[in-house]
């Protein structure tokens, strides 16, 4: 297996074969968006595109942490909603002293997501479910169910309509945040063990990795980033509001699943990531120009996610024996032990 | 003294002693709660709820989840309404099958192709709502003429809901199946030890896909009830249903990692969720506050759980021990 996978690398038609489905997924999809939809090349165009793909971006690469070591966060989309609330509510003690209150507020619900998983072992799925029902709840009460308005100034719009030179801010942040990303996992020990962690818990405390420290530390970097991506969505909506992007997890799981990243955790890359992003943005986008009403567009895009992960799991259906999955199988019956 | 302490917090224990606390806390603090008309009022809008987490039971023992089962149940319901519409009262078996295709997509999905769960369903979530919005022209279809499915939404056998008396027969009928039939221990073995059940001989796609099916199917049911009670399809309806029901079948003490869960206890989960969506209604709480509680609900439900584990493990050794 390894002799043929190696063999095959060798030139370059092997080397395009090796590429993740993803990047093949994207290319016909940009090679279709620019036959097919008139204004997609438009410089205008791909600046917005670039604005509103840095923000998911952001939230992909905190899904893609958590994902990395066997966790789930469906609580973003509350918690960037109980971001814009409480950076509005605070609008007082100035803007920046406000957004960095509401960032740390994102932080702290990732630390209480990291805290659940990791401590009390609890699945992560019915942990940020339970974060997302809840903060929603928290985020309204606080502004009584309708958004608050924040005064129009320029400090509060600048992290999503700005411009460093001739890059738009959000474009700046999602590219600094692929490269702490790309560093971190390649060359941290925290992302090293991120890998262990994810792909076999057992073996990595058995190796000496304290493994609850590590994917604790794995939502709270996760929390970072949604924290980030929840001051440029606030500053675009210029509101507080609960309702401000219910939808940003499932987009963040697609991005990560259309990706190649493995649900089941112990593998991620900032590059693939940032390929399934680009293909979510950039179909959102064409359906859009193409003026197709929002309930098409939920069935090409559920439609796409499915395909785009089933486009990679094909090459695995033509293997004869199915190797069996090692983690899931000891997690499985470890949690069935202790739970007889 | 630790093994009667295990005894007593089973993971079968926690629905039974939430809803009796659930039951005393309203009766001290809200008038009107516990009066039977309420508590049958309660009874017959728990239907829909109780089927869905049946249907999200079987899922779960497998070791996945369904996060379609709220859009599915909308797809389904404007399928009714729009099939009653054209062909009279033989159409609502539409609504069933809408759930049962939409099901069977899921568990091919996942069962044949191996793609996680949450992708799949995810996929379905939106496609499912999608169609419905489409198909509906994204407005409220309403039934022209006398609703057939009026009896399910409001009858009274004996001055107990139609809806629930369907719901008892559902949850019988599951707990049958899930114990005496083959498919049913195979639902158990797929859930306990995939690779063990593969070993002797269980076929993993086909389980799979009996549990979707029937995810999807309690989905298409439970349209029935929700178009029954309404007069009328609606494309946003069952929003935020398969977290309720996934509430549900985690309080009925299912293990979200597969291979435990029983069905009458999820039922008792369900009606459980129900009361308290219902008491905190007529104490006057905001919907908003009323989000905080379920999911303070749901992390507490799985502490109780991380609990339960922590206990039962401790006694095990002990037992060893001795």
């Amino acid at each position: 297996m390894t002799d043929l996978s190696t063999t095959a690398a060798r030139g370059l038609p092997r080397r395009l074969l090796n590429l993740p489905a993803g990047v093949y997924v994207l290319a016909v999809l940009v090679v279709v968006l620019a036959v097919f939809v008139p204004r997609f090349l438009d410089p205008t165009n791909l600046s917005n595109v670039s604005r509103t793909a840095a923000i998911l971006a952001l939230a992909s690469y905190g899904q893609a942490v958590i994902i990395l070591v066997g966790g789930i966060d469906l609580s973003v989309g509350s918690v960037v909603g109980l971001i814009s609330v409480v950076v509005v509510l605070n609008l007082g003690l100035g803007t920046a002293a406000a957004m960095a209150i509401g960032a740390a507020v994102g932080v702290g619900a990732g630390a209480v997501n990291g805290l659940l998983v990791a401590r009390f072992k609890m699945p992560p799925f019915l942990v940020t479910l339970g974060m997302l029902t809840g903060l929603h709840g928290l985020s309204s009460v606080l502004v009584g169910g309708i958004p608050v308005e924040a005064p129009p100034s320029g400090a509060f719009s600048w992290p999503s309509s700005g411009s460093i030179g001739p890059l738009p801010v959000p474009l700046v942040l999602a590219v600094l945040g692929f490269a702490a990303l790309a560093l971190s996992l390649r060359f941290t020990v925290l992302g090293r063990t991120w890998f262990l962690a994810g792909s076999n818990p057992r073996a990595a405390a058995a190796a000496g990795i304290r493994v609850r420290r590590s994917v604790f530390l794995a939502y709270l970097v996760g929390a970072v980033f949604v924290g980030v991506a929840g001051i440029i969505l606030t500053s675009r909506v210029h509101s507080g509001q609960p309702e401000l992007f219910p939808d940003l997890p499932f987009a963040a799981i697609a991005a990560c699943a259309i990706g190649g990243l493995p649900l089941t955790g112990g593998d991620a890359s900032a590059s693939r990531v940032v390929v399934g992003v680009l293909v979510v943005s950039l179909a959102e986008n064409g359906l859009q120009l193409l003026d197709l009403s929002s309930a098409a567009q939920l069935v090409v895009i559920g439609g796409l996610t499915v395909a785009a992960v089933l486009a990679q799991q094909r090459p695995r259906l033509v293997r004869t024996t199915r190797p069996a999955p090692a983690v899931e199988r000891d997690g499985a019956s470890s949690a069935l032990e202790e739970s007889r | 003294m630790n093994r009667h302490v295990a005894r007593l917090v089973s993971r079968n224990a926690v629905a039974p002693v939430c809803l009796v606390l659930t039951l005393l806390y309203f009766s001290l603090t809200t008038q009107g709660v516990l009066d039977a008309s309420n508590l049958l009022n309660v009874g017959g809008q728990v239907a829909p709820l109780g089927l869905v987490a049946l249907g999200q039971l079987v899922v779960v023992v497998t070791g996945g989840f369904d996060i379609s089962v709220g859009s599915v149940a909308a797809l389904a319901a404007i399928g009714t309404a729009l099939s009653v519409n054209a062909f009279g009262p033989a159409g609502v078996v539409v609504g069933p099958l809408v759930g049962l295709a939409c099901g069977l997509v899921n568990g091919i999905v996942v069962g044949r192709f191996n793609i996680q769960p949450i992708v799949a369903t995810l996929g379905m979530l939106s496609v499912a709502r999608g169609l419905a919005l489409i198909l509906s022209g994204q407005r409220v279809v309403t039934i022209k003429g006398a609703n057939p499915l009026n009896f399910l939404g409001y009858g009274l056998v004996a001055r107990i809901p139609f809806g629930l008396l369907v719901l008892l027969a559902v949850a019988a009928l599951l707990a049958v199946l899930l114990r005496r039939t083959h498919i049913g221990r195979r639902v158990y073995m797929v859930g306990s030890n995939a690779e063990g059940a593969r070993l002797s001989g269980v076929d993993l796609g086909r389980t799979v896909l009996f549990a979707y099916a029937a995810s999807g199917l309690s989905a298409g049911i439970a349209a029935l009830l929700f178009v029954g009670r309404a007069g009328a399809g609606l494309p946003t309806e069952g929003a935020g249903l398969e977290l309720q029901a996934i509430a549900a079948v985690v309080v009925g003490g299912a293990a979200l990692a597969g291979g435990i869960g029983r069905p009458l206890f999820v039922l008792l989960g369900a009606m459980f969720i129900q009361l308290l969506g219902n008491g905190l209604n007529m104490a006057g709480t905001s919907p908003f506050d009323q989000q905080i509680v379920l999911g303070t609900v749901l992390i507490a439900a799985g502490l109780l759980d991380f609990m339960i584990r922590h206990v039962a493990t401790a006694t095990r050794a002990q037992r060893r021990r001795a």
